[in-house]
């Protein structure tokens, strides 16, 4: 069998729209190879791989995640102010922060 | 590791194989990767001596996307037939937290699969927990890596402390999707068209919103709805408006919270601001449904619904604040479970 090369497999990727870890996967080739995506989206990918960050680099950051949903969502409901959730939040996440492993690199 | 194992193989070899060619694929965002040139199908130079693998076996892999299982078992497919005495089973859990739960009950039961998906929420805890092999030797090893060539921000993602749990398949990041029949029939720029002309921001994010929200057949209720609001539970949602307005979760040195400050406030009120415009319960109202002007989602959605869309859709960058910037999670990626049999044999 053709073994296939790293290229080719990344194709049957992109067709579900899996977007390159690899700045050598962004040919025009590839995204010419899915007519479902809109060609506005590698603009979109583009500006997302150039100016993006990375996920907190904190040990806790799943339990973090719950603590901010929770906050969010009192606000957006309007069971308490932005300001009031804030300082609840705050509370919860200097605790977890506490608790975390941490790796502040940039 | 759920290796399955039915036979007498080396273990480090067949998943060595699977992962260049997951490689192959996970490689596809490998590259010829870590695992891409560990062994055989694509051998490169300098790579490691293979072991052929001669007794019938199972290997698994774990994931948790639903959608991604067609495509995973076909490169695993492709696997085998290159390596008829492997079959590659694909286990996909697609609950994030169901997924963790049974990896960890697999680990513990001395059942780890022999290749993980490691999730970007889940990421730096379990990472932390010790689950992963750090790659870094592989990569080491492997003269056809090319870490440049790696998106930094992704590659970097999944380290800890010097260590390489994982390596990237996929860059993940979101964007705006817009429905283009709505905003064509208000008369409103798409954020397309806002975004080229560099203006395509939280003000007139807000603005299209306010105008696309009304009432359209006069009954007295709102039917058609801006936005689709911004999530309060994804992550990617909340750290790209905190980043944006210059604001954090902590400081630098992660020795304090910082959603206090004026900056973060100020994100979660915008938060709250476009959720004004956004369905509110009952209304009945989604984006696949046509009732929606704009929202936000991961880059596959359109993949996954478009074929359900009545109507036009377009997509633009994610909106900017003060700073140009997003959550790019670099993920998910590719991880060797520190339980995997025979790890060191890789």
């Amino acid at each position: 069998m053709k073994h296939l090369t790293s290229k080719e497999s990344f194709t049957q990727m992109f067709q579900i729209a899996m977007m390159p870890a690899r700045k050598s996967l962004d040919t025009d080739a590839l995204w010419a190879s899915n007519k479902n995506l809109p060609a506005e989206m590698r603009t979109a990918f583009q500006i997302a791989a150039r100016t993006g960050r990375a996920m907190p680099r904190v040990s806790k950051f799943d339990e973090m995640n719950t603590a901010l949903g929770q906050a969010i969502t009192s606000f957006l409901r309007d069971q308490q102010s932005v300001g009031s959730a804030t300082e609840v939040l705050a509370r919860d996440l200097d605790r977890l922060l506490a608790e975390s492993i941490v790796d502040p690199i940039k | 590791m759920r290796a399955v194992q039915r036979g007498n193989w080396t273990m480090s070899i067949t998943r060595r194989r699977w992962l260049q060619r997951t490689g192959a694929f996970a490689a596809g965002t490998l590259g010829t990767g870590v695992l891409a040139a560990c062994a055989g199908l694509d051998q490169q130079p300098g790579a490691a001596p293979e072991t052929k693998v001669t007794q019938p076996t199972t290997i698994e892999l774990w994931h948790w996307d639903e959608f991604f299982r067609d495509t995973m078992q076909k490169l695993g497919d492709r696997f085998t037939q290159s390596n008829p005495s492997v079959k590659v089973t694909v286990v996909v859990n697609s609950v994030v937290n169901n997924y963790y739960d049974k990896l960890q009950t697999a680990i513990v039961a001395d059942a780890s699969p022999a290749v993980v998906g490691v999730h970007p929420l889940r990421q730096h805890t379990t990472a932390t927990s010790g689950m992963y092999r750090d790659l870094n030797r592989y990569i080491g090893n492997d003269k056809s890596f090319d870490k440049a060539d790696f998106y930094d921000v992704g590659l970097k993602a999944h380290s800890w402390k010097g260590q390489q749990y994982g390596i990237p398949h996929d860059s993940a990041f979101r964007l705006y999707y817009y429905n283009r029949d709505i905003l064509e029939k208000e008369g409103v720029k798409t954020p397309l068209e806002y975004h080229k002309e560099g203006k395509w921001n939280w003000a007139t994010y807000l603005d299209m919103a306010k105008r696309l929200t009304r009432d359209t057949n006069g009954d007295g209720e709102i039917d058609q709805f801006g936005t689709g609001g911004e999530s309060a539970i994804a992550w990617g949602v909340y750290l790209s408006f905190l980043w944006q307005n210059q604001g954090d979760l902590f400081d630098a040195g992660y020795t304090k919270q910082t959603v206090t400050q004026a900056a973060a406030r100020e994100a979660f009120t915008f938060m709250k601001d476009v959720s004004t415009m956004a369905p509110v319960a009952g209304s009945g109202a989604t984006p696949e449904n046509g009732r929606v002007g704009i929202w936000q989602d991961w880059h596959p959605w359109s993949v996954l619904n478009a074929s359900k869309f009545s109507y036009r859709y377009g997509v633009a960058p994610m909106v900017q604040g003060r700073a140009q910037t997003q959550l790019f999670t670099g993920g998910p990626a590719w991880g060797i479970p520190t339980a995997a049999k025979n790890p060191d044999s890789h």
